[in-house]
């Protein structure tokens, strides 16, 4: 397969393994009494472990699961890193309209001030 | 010894878990804990590790990419987000326009740029495209976790009607309103 292809792969298979990962983790330390996080985490849990022998599957030079689990995440984590930079950019653009707004008239706030 | 791969995904699993403390709803009171874990998280990650550079056979370890990645990000990543927070703080959103904060944040954003551009190394087109990709895997993850809390919210069977109030909640109840309003109990 082309390598450049294997790459794209690669960054899509991490993304979902440390997305999952986290949403995983999310579940397990805000768990409450109402939340029932045991079928999405079961399901998550399965899907993260297909993309990990995907990765032994795809690239010789991971053997064991282990160390695929630590090429997912850290394929996805430099994926984030990488664009993180654009988002950084379109937020100066909102920010930049939250600095000029003049705020609107508001008396229950106008209430507070009075105070 | 602490291995540096072990310190790397310690810091990452702990700034999820102080994260995900932070959520709102009846989990709410470990929200206490999300500062330390994420500081806790950010400082495994910072620290030193000595055995990721000095081996001979570095090349072969998945974080090493990673970390030369990080050591760049940090600086104005950091720089960045107390930018945002000052001028945040400084914006008239729900406050007055408050001058010093929202100067000062908007001197450090643009110090943070600066260092992006001088110190951070530059990816090629070719590159940025490629890592955009895992926000394709991340939106599918997303999608299938939606997707799982729809079907097991609506194959929970609805709790039976709540009872009604005793006196004493009622006046419970009452004396926090009258509390929160201002209002006099007498």
């Amino acid at each position: 397969m082309n390598a450049d292809l294997i790459e794209l792969l690669y960054y899509v298979i991490g993304g979902f393994i440390i997305s999952n990962i986290s949403l995983i983790l999310f579940q397990v330390v805000s768990y409450h009494p109402y939340s029932r996080p045991l079928i999405p985490i079961l399901v998550q849990s399965i899907s993260v472990l297909l993309c990990l022998v995907l990765i032994i599957e795809l690239n010789e030079g991971v053997t064991d699961l282990l160390y695929s689990l630590r090429f997912g995440l850290s394929q996805g984590l430099i994926g984030i890193i990488i664009i993180l930079p654009l988002f950084y950019v379109l937020m100066l653009y909102f920010l930049f309209m939250a600095s000029i707004r003049s705020r609107q008239h508001d008396p229950l706030l106008a209430l507070l001030d009075a105070e | 010894m602490i291995t540096a791969p072990i310190q790397i995904w310690l810091g990452f699993f702990l700034i999820v878990s102080g994260i995900s403390f932070g959520r709102m709803g009846p989990s709410f009171k470990r929200n206490q804990y999300t500062l330390f874990f994420v500081l806790l998280g950010t400082l495994c990650i910072l620290l030193p590790k000595s055995n990721l550079y000095d081996q001979s056979s570095l090349n072969q370890l998945p974080e090493y990419y990673l970390m030369n990645i990080i050591d760049n990000f940090i600086p104005w990543f950091f720089t960045g987000f107390l930018g945002y927070y000052l001028v945040l703080v400084g914006a008239p959103t729900y406050w007055k326009i408050r001058y010093p904060q929202l100067i000062s944040g908007w001197i450090i954003i643009l110090s943070s740029l600066y260092l992006y551009v001088e110190y951070n190394s530059h990816f090629s087109v070719k590159e940025i495209f490629l890592a955009f990709s895992s926000f394709i895997g991340i939106l599918i993850s997303l999608l299938c976790f939606a997707i799982l809390v729809r079907y097991i919210e609506n194959s929970t069977p609805l709790d039976e009607p709540a009872p009604e109030l005793t006196d004493e909640e009622k006046e419970l109840v009452t004396r926090i309103i009258s509390k929160n309003i201002g209002v006099d109990e007498g």
